[in-house]
């Protein structure tokens, strides 16, 4: 009987104390999982607008925190920043505005009257431009350069606005949206900043810890309802020639330019982001520490049923030290059945994260989703936690004395 | 394989001045005062006393179990050809010496999660260089302990290799427990109550294993176990097809194995019977001398005078511990003074004529052979030869004459001593007993010489 066999048997004999020891470990594996997974989808949503914007380098202010505090880049900047090696800057503004929401029933179907106030984001930039500001394709913001197009000519008009369509449904669905005449006749319309608005058309971004809808609007339209001067944006979006170095661009802009701004290549902005939500934010920290509380908790489990595992078995433990084996034998047979417990754990574990996953997502609104990363880091962490578990009740088997036995 | 036996004389294990104490500082308590003892290879050893004497203790000391704190303890490594020490030897070491021996505990610690055979499989796996196939091995060593395919009566039954303890009797456990212990051949088994679980045919498949790996025994003495279970009774049968097993499985001899055991059955067959009161050895009596001595004083008529326990006591007296088929150790001589003398050829033990005294004694040859001489004016008589068993010297006890005879040792002799101030005291015991019955029997015979006292 190597380690490993005895190890093994011992589990499949004790089956009860063995499935309820798998699923604690199980219990702790989710919770890793899950957390791992919000962790990996605020990371996600802080680069999410960026993601969706066609730029080789991003002009912010100097002031730029993060998207909710994004400062103000003069207009002229924009002129200014176009020097050689650069093909165009195209300006975006971005915002915060209040909604007031259409009637909607709750997910239990109770009826919610129309006027609750909720925050909303706007993304404004030249209607005519937005094929080259946001990306184009299956999944992206515009199904098609066709589509985008389509878009822009609707926000020519005054006081219209495309509807993110993975908004929360709590703003209500785009297609009832867009019936709604601006004027009310129904009894139903909608404000944005308490003044009229309407819903001509959909694009598609997502929504993440920053915020909960998105309405992309024209800059006349944006000047208009948010009351932002029109010699201020928020991102000049620089794109380059083909074949030019942004390294080298980003240089001669930064000679060049004032210090009231910033230019990011799109390594630096995400990177940026990502710490920002990871590790300045409340909600990266609180993670971080509810994934240390699961690998804890599953290590005071995992050792409670060992130990008392151990506990029951000492005679047979004592009976092996008299036997001749070393207590190095014993060692591997107890860390031998942490690790197994550990596989035992994981399985079930890691299919239940699978099903979390899919829920947050598609209900939370979070972009969750298994990464080959996570599997392999909440593998290598529930080794890790069980190995622990398995060290601290090395001590209780090390208590086998085989003199007790005569 | 290669398994060396100690050199003729030398035991296979050695106790020397072994003290032991529980608990530290104010509650260290003694709970072993100087033990010594000695087990030559083959020895069946019983241990016995009260509970609390000592006897586990000692044996988890000889075993490696326990740190030895005072003393010696030696144990013969077979392989090695060699002694180890079990005295200030690290973990290391006396996890190594435990391989070497065999445990056989009261309660069967058997792993529950393993079958039978996968128990004994733990024991196997700790001694790569056994037997070529140590499943067939194991299978046969259960199976002669009836719970293989065949029962005590030659019939087929289900074989119980493949069973968890949990679908175990008490007894089959304990059985498994006695094949993991032996299935090694350890040359030391070590063993608390081996039997105590076990049912009458079982416990003598045991115990005539036990013997059987210590040295062969012929066949016909192992083939009257062979009986009906009419005349077994309590002391249990064997069946003719479990000794041609146990010729094959006991195919190398020498075990020795220590006891601690209340089961008659097995007392009977022991070779030495060590009992302890106190945390002390009381009494270490090899059985073969302490028959050899009592039958040798039975012999001498000086001794009838002697009530038969006052005998057996006497005979106990001058006991030394060795078979007498192995010649005595200087050592072993100074351990017990004053019980046996050692003589070169030629040497004379007593000398005709010369007076006889308190001190003057009484012999019993154990070793070798004397001539027993006399003096016919001026040529010496040879009048015969004595060997082990015969005695001489026991006119001294009686009467107060000079050595009628010279006797004189052909080969080394050793004999056992009896000084006659050591006899009165005995006979003194017996006196008043003895004078009693014979009163009585002087009364039924001849009532007149009663009245004329009264």
């Amino acid at each position: 009987m190597t380690p490993l066999q005895l190890a093994w048997a011992n589990l499949i004999h004790k089956r009860t104390r063995t499935f309820i020891a798998a699923a604690g470990v199980a219990f702790a594996v989710t919770l890793i999982f899950m957390e791992l997974g919000l962790l990996g989808g605020v990371g996600r949503t802080a680069t999410m607008l960026f993601d969706k914007l066609q730029f080789d380098l991003l002009l912010t202010s100097s002031e730029y925190l993060d998207l909710s505090r994004p400062g103000q880049v003069p207009r002229l900047r924009l002129a200014q920043a176009h020097i050689e090696g650069v093909e165009r800057v195209l300006p975006l503004s971005f915002g915060a505005a209040n909604w007031r929401a259409p009637a909607r029933r709750s997910l239990l179907g109770q009826p919610i009257p129309a006027g609750e106030q909720m925050s909303i984001n706007i993304v404004a930039a030249p209607p005519e431009q937005l094929e080259r500001i946001f990306t184009i394709g299956p999944g992206e913001v515009f199904p098609t350069p066709e589509a985008a197009h389509a878009a822009g000519r609707e926000l020519t008009q005054r006081g219209t606005f495309l509807m993110d369509e993975r908004s929360k449904p709590e703003f209500g669905d785009v297609d009832y949206l867009q019936r709604l005449p601006p004027d009310g006749r129904d009894g139903d319309l909608i404000r944005v900043n308490g003044r009229r608005a309407r819903i001509v058309g959909r694009f598609a971004i997502g929504t993440g810890f920053s915020w909960n809808g998105l309405l992309l609007t024209s800059e006349t339209t944006y000047e208009e309802f948010t009351f932002q001067p029109s010699r201020v944006v928020t991102f000049g979006l620089v794109t380059l020639q083909p074949g030019a170095d942004p390294v080298a661009v980003q240089r001669r802009l930064y000679d060049l330019l004032p210090p009231d701004v910033q230019v990011f290549t799109r390594a630096e902005i995400n990177q940026a982001e990502r710490n920002y939500w990871l590790r300045l934010t409340s909600v990266g920290q609180f993670l971080v520490v509810a994934v240390v509380l699961a690998v804890v908790v599953g290590i005071i489990f995992v050792y409670q049923m060992m130990a008392a595992d151990i506990r029951n078995m000492l005679p047979e433990y004592a009976t092996v030290k008299a036997l001749g084996y070393r207590s190095s034998y014993l060692t591997a047979v107890v860390l031998w059945q942490a690790v197994l417990l550990a596989g035992f754990g994981y399985v079930p574990g890691f299919v239940a994260a699978l099903g979390f996953y899919a829920i947050a997502t598609r209900y939370g609104g979070i972009p969750t989703g298994m990464t080959a990363e996570i599997a392999l880091g909440v593998l290598l962490l529930t080794g890790g936690m069980c190995l622990v578990s398995g060290v601290l009740a090395l001590r209780k088997v090390h208590t086998a004395d085989p003199a007790d036995l005569f | 394989m290669s398994s060396k036996l100690p050199p003729p004389g030398e035991p296979v294990l050695r106790v020397r001045g072994v003290n032991h104490y529980f608990g530290t500082g104010e509650t260290r308590t003694q709970v072993l005062f100087d033990n010594t003892l000695e087990v030559m290879p083959g020895e069946m050893v019983i241990m016995s006393g009260p509970s609390g004497s000592g006897k586990t203790t000692i044996l988890t000391l000889i075993g490696g179990l326990r740190t030895l704190q005072e003393g010696e303890i030696e144990v013969w490594d077979a392989d090695r050809g060699d002694y180890r020490r079990l005295r200030g030897v690290g973990e290391d070491e006396r996890v190594s010496i435990r391989r070497l021996i065999g445990f056989i505990f009261q309660r069967h610690n058997l792993f529950d999660a393993l079958t039978a055979l996968q128990n004994i499989r733990m024991a196997q796996r700790l001694k790569p260089q056994a037997t070529p196939d140590p499943d067939v091995c194991a299978r046969e060593m259960l199976t002669y302990l009836l719970m293989g395919e065949t029962d005590l009566d030659g019939r087929k039954q289900k074989s119980r290799f493949d069973y968890k303890p949990a679908a175990l009797s008490g007894g089959q456990r304990q059985r498994v427990a006695i094949a993991r212990a032996l299935v090694n051949r350890p040359k030391l088994v070590l063993a608390d109550e081996p039997t105590a679980a076990l049912d009458a045919n079982s416990g003598l498949a045991v115990v005539t294993l036990l013997q059987e790996l210590a040295r062969a025994r012929p066949e016909a003495e192992l083939r009257e176990r062979v009986r009906t279970a009419v005349q077994a009774g309590e002391n249990g049968r064997l069946a003719e097809w479990q000794i041609a097993l146990l010729k094959t499985i006991a195919s190398e001899h020498g075990t020795t194995s220590l006891i601690v055991t209340h089961d008659a059955r097995i007392m009977n067959l022991a070779d030495r019977i060590v009992h302890m009161e106190r945390g002390r050895i009381e009494s270490n009596v090899v059985v073969a001398e302490r028959l050899f001595v009592r039958e040798g004083l039975r012999q001498s008529p000086a001794f009838a005078a002697i009530l038969p326990e006052e005998q057996e006591k006497l005979a106990d007296s001058l006991l030394i511990g060795v078979h007498p088929n192995d010649p005595v150790r200087p050592d072993q001589l100074a351990a017990r003074p004053g019980r046996l003398e050692v003589y070169k050829p030629g040497e004379r033990i007593i000398r005709e004529g010369d007076p006889v005294n308190d001190h003057s004694k009484f012999y019993l040859i154990r070793r070798g052979t004397v001539e027993v001489l006399r003096e016919t004016g001026t040529a010496t008589q040879k009048l015969t030869e004595m060997g082990p068993g015969r005695y001489f010297g026991e006119v001294a006890l009686l009467l107060n004459q000079p050595r009628n005879a010279t006797v004189r040792a052909l080969t080394p002799v050793e004999v056992y001593t009896i000084d006659r101030a050591t006899f009165d005291r005995y006979r003194s015991v017996s006196k008043p007993f003895i004078d009693r019955v014979l009163q009585n029997f002087r009364v039924f015979e001849t009532p007149r010489a009663v009245e004329g006292q009264a």
